[in-house]
């Protein structure tokens, strides 16, 4: 049988410190991501724990905030299969910037809200966005976080990026600017 | 590298606007931007984005971490006290929000008074629930490891352990037989529970795993059937416990068991506790045989 006075000599306070640190960042970011709060900790409190039951597998001196993002978004990804309801409106915002055109009007004035500006943006797209504007990851980090190609990461963000300008209506001649000067990207 | 302007891309400016770009490729789209306005405007919303990111979500950084959030909440070495607070946090942070949702539509008073219930957790009241949890769990954790004095009336008096406790207790207490499921009754004690009296069964497997079985009277009234008698459930760092209202008692299961050992334990323990005439029965007949060789 195993006493309790046994069980505290097996913790690793080391690790767990360093997770420790990673939580508000974490709870940041989920919160841009979802804009629900208690699902965004939800979403923490799953990394979290996670985290904490595997910091064995985590190797010491790499980069613990780029394992806990990648876990959150493991988990996050199994959430999402579960619902799957809002991604129907998002795979519209994506793969048709054209139409979102219009509607960008409508919201030139009325989006004044970053938080609700994110919620328009295609979830793949948004995740990028944060992990690079919010989080400051390098592209190489946010591509292994992701685990998708860096010239997925660079497309996603200048797609996410521009709609958010956009929705944010950013300067008086953003609406212009847009579609004119595009450089030859892939 | 070598950059010429012809070959700056859209890679080249989210890199610029992100500080990743070599110093020398910084000065090529520099030089660009210097003579295209319209993209140098560009360059510079997008470096308002992540400006205006920070300040939407930098407060977040700085909010008070709920218990749940917190590594402390997981650590083994809390106390007991601190343990079980938890665990009814865990369940008021995750579930009672959205059940109160849905209790406000249903009756918007009853909605309002749970919700308020709810808050009034955080500072640290206790319901009946929790000292109720905290109390069966404080004995098991007491008496469960003592290898001398485990309990005080051992197996071989069962029938007088039983007697006592249920004088005490004012209503029949059973024992019942978990045997089946390999666990042989060690015996029991009385103990304080605030200003009532409480009963500890505690049984060990062959391994010397020992679960306890907190009897007390309940805490709420009966219920109708098809309600009474729901089994909640905790656990962390390795122990747990149920808990359920049957009859005139609540009953607390403890033990380091799995969820569904503990389930199984409960189902085994509550069977015998609705129809009680058979258990005793069985371990008299166990009691004389043993002094009878």
């Amino acid at each position: 049988m195993t006493s309790f006075e046994e069980m505290d000599e097996m913790g690793e306070p080391k690790t767990e410190d360093l997770i420790a640190e990673q939580i508000p960042r974490l709870r940041r970011y989920a919160r841009a991501l979802i804009s629900d709060p208690v699902k965004a900790d939800d979403l923490v409190q799953d990394t979290l724990v996670r985290a904490l039951s595997r910091s064995h597998l985590w190797q010491p001196g790499t980069d613990i905030r780029a394992w806990m993002f990648t876990i959150l978004h493991n988990i996050h990804v199994n959430h999402q299969r579960q619902r799957y309801v809002r991604a129907e409106h998002q795979e519209l915002v994506d793969d048709q910037p054209e139409m979102a055109s219009p509607a960008s009007q409508d919201h030139h004035l009325q989006v004044r809200d970053l938080g609700r500006a994110l919620e328009l943006l295609p979830e793949a797209q948004r995740q990028v966005v944060l992990l690079v504007g919010l989080e400051g990851m390098n592209y190489k980090k946010v591509a292994a976080v992701l685990e998708i190609p860096v010239g997925t990461v660079m497309s996603r963000l200048h797609r996410g990026r521009e709609t958010l300008r956009r929705l944010m209506a950013y300067g008086p001649a953003s609406g212009v600017s847009r579609d004119s000067k595009k450089q030859a990207s892939p | 590298m070598t950059t010429h302007i012809n070959s700056i891309d859209e890679d080249d400016f989210q890199a610029f606007v992100d500080g990743q770009l070599s110093p020398e490729a910084c000065r090529t789209v520099m030089t660009y931007l210097a003579a295209n306005a319209e993209e140098s405007e560009r360059m510079s919303e997008y470096h308002q984005l992540s400006e205006d990111l920070h300040k939407r979500f930098d407060e977040v950084l700085y909010e008070p971490l709920p218990r749940r959030l917190r590594v402390e909440h997981y650590r083994q070495n809390r106390t007991l006290g601190e343990r079980i607070r938890s665990w009814f946090d865990v369940d008021m942070a995750t579930l009672v929000p959205r059940a109160a949702a849905v209790a406000v539509l249903m009756t918007a008073s009853v909605g309002a008074g749970w919700w308020m219930k709810a808050d009034s957790i955080e500072s640290a009241r206790e319901t009946p629930a929790m000292s109720f949890a905290r109390q069966a769990a404080s004995a098991h954790m007491l008496f469960a490891p003592d290898l001398r004095h485990p309990v005080e009336f051992g197996a071989d008096q069962q029938d007088s352990l039983m007697l006592w406790l249920t004088e005490r207790l004012g209503d029949q207490v059973h024992a019942p037989s978990l045997q089946d499921i390999g666990f042989m009754l060690v015996g029991g004690r009385l103990l304080p529970a605030a200003e009532q009296a409480a009963a500890q069964l505690m049984y060990e497997s062959p391994d010397n795993d020992r679960i306890t079985l907190y009897i007390r009277e309940r805490w709420q009234a009966a219920l109708p059937a098809a309600q009474d008698g729901s089994v909640s459930y905790f656990g962390e760092g390795g122990l747990s416990m149920v808990y359920w209202m049957e009859g005139p008692f609540a009953y607390a299961l403890i033990g380091e068991l799995d969820r569904e050992q503990l389930f199984a334990t409960a189902k085994t323990i509550r069977q015998q506790v609705e129809s009680p005439a058979i258990t005793p029965v069985i371990e008299e007949t166990a009691n004389t045989e043993n002094d009878a060789t």
